[in-house]
C-alpha cells in the first residue's frame, strides 16, 4: 500500500521477519545432524517470534515496564524450561 | 486534525481486564507446552512418529495466515488511532485469514480422522487434538472479536470513543497468534 506511514512500514518489516523465521525453522531441519541442537534452535526461534509479536503487534514495547518485565520473564522461563525438557 | 501519539509511554493497550485474561491464558497454555515436553521426553519414538505423520505444509500455511492477520489487525488499530481510512477493510482481510486457518484445520483433522487417527491413537495425538482443538476454539472466539472491533472501528469518532475496545480485541487476537507460534514449533517443527 502506497499510503503506509513509517509505523506501518515498521510493522510490515516485523511481519516479514516473522514469516522468514517460520519458513527457516521448518526448512533447515535437514541441515542439522544433531537433533538436540536443532530442538534448541527451534525453541529459541519460536520465543524470539513470540517476543516480536508481544512487543511490536501487541504494542507492549510502549506499555508500563512492569508488564514488559512480566512477559519477558514468562518467555525466558518457559523457553528455558522447554529447552531443558526437550533437548 | 492533530494525531494522537502512536505510542504513549506507559500505555497498556486495551482494558486492563483483558490483560488479566491474556496472562491467564498464557499460564494455561504454558502448562500445555510443558505437558507436551514432559510426555515427549517419556515417549520420544511415539512423538517422533506422530510428528512425522503431520502435514508440515498445513502447519506452515496456518502460521503464515495468523501472522498476516496479526499484521493487518495491528495496522488497522494504527489506522483508527491516526484517523485514517482502511481499518475496516484490513480487518475484513484479517477475518478471511482467520477463516482460512479454521478451514485448513478442519481439512487437517478430517484427513487424520479418515486415516483412522484419533485421540486414542497415541499420547502424541491425544495432545495434538486437545491442544490444537482448544486453540481452534480461541480462533473461533477471536473471529467474533474481530467482527466486533471492525464494527467499532467503523463508527464515527472511533479514535476518541472506541479505542480501548479496539485495542483489547486486537490484543486478544495477537495472543492467539503467539500461542500458535509455540504450538507450531512443538507439534510441526521439532523432529
Amino acid at each position: 500500500m502506497s499510503d503506509m506511514d513509517s509505523h506501518e512500514k515498521r510493522l510490515v518489516f516485523w511481519w516479514l521477519l516473522l514469516s522468514v523465521l517460520s519458513v527457516i525453522s521448518l526448512e533447515t531441519a535437514p541441515a542439522f545432524n544433531n537433533k538436540a541442537i536443532f530442538a534448541g534452535v527451534v525453541m529459541v526461534i519460536a520465543f524470539v517470534k513470540v517476543r516480536i509479536v508481544i512487543r511490536e503487534f501487541m504494542e507492549v514495547r510502549a506499555a508500563p515496564i512492569a508488564l514488559q518485565l512480566v512477559l519477558d520473564v514468562w518467555a525466558i522461563a518457559i523457553c528455558t524450561a522447554l529447552i531443558i525438557m526437550i533437548v | 486534525v492533530p494525531h494522537k501519539p502512536v505510542h504513549r509511554k506507559g500505555h497498556v493497550p486495551g482494558e486492563e481486564g483483558v490483560w488479566v485474561l491474556i496472562l491467564g491464558d498464557l499460564s494455561v497454555f504454558s502448562t500445555f507446552f510443558l505437558m507436551f515436553a514432559w510426555y515427549r521426553g517419556n515417549a520420544l519414538p511415539v512423538f517422533e512418529g506422530g510428528q512425522a505423520m503431520l502435514n508440515k505444509g498445513y502447519g506452515l500455511f496456518n502460521t503464515l495466515l495468523l501472522l498476516t492477520s496479526s499484521l493487518l489487525v495491528a495496522v488497522a488499530v494504527h489506522r483508527v488511532r491516526t484517523r485514517r481510512a482502511g481499518a475496516a477493510m484490513l480487518l475484513n482481510i484479517a477475518i478471511l485469514c482467520g477463516l482460512g486457518f479454521v478451514g485448513i484445520k478442519i481439512l487437517e483433522y478430517s484427513e487424520k480422522i479418515r486415516a483412522g487417527v484419533g485421540f486414542a491413537t497415541s499420547d502424541f495425538f491425544m495432545l495434538y487434538f486437545a491442544f490444537t482443538g482448544i486453540h481452534l476454539i480461541h480462533v473461533i472466539i477471536g473471529l467474533g472479536v474481530l467482527l466486533f472491533i471492525k464494527n467499532a472501528a467503523r463508527q464515527p469518532g472511533a479514535a476518541d470513543n472506541r479505542m480501548v475496545a479496539i485495542e483489547s480485541g486486537a490484543s486478544f487476537w495477537h495472543l492467539i497468534d503467539l500461542l500458535w507460534i509455540v504450538l507450531f514449533a512443538l507439534f510441526y517443527v521439532l523432529r
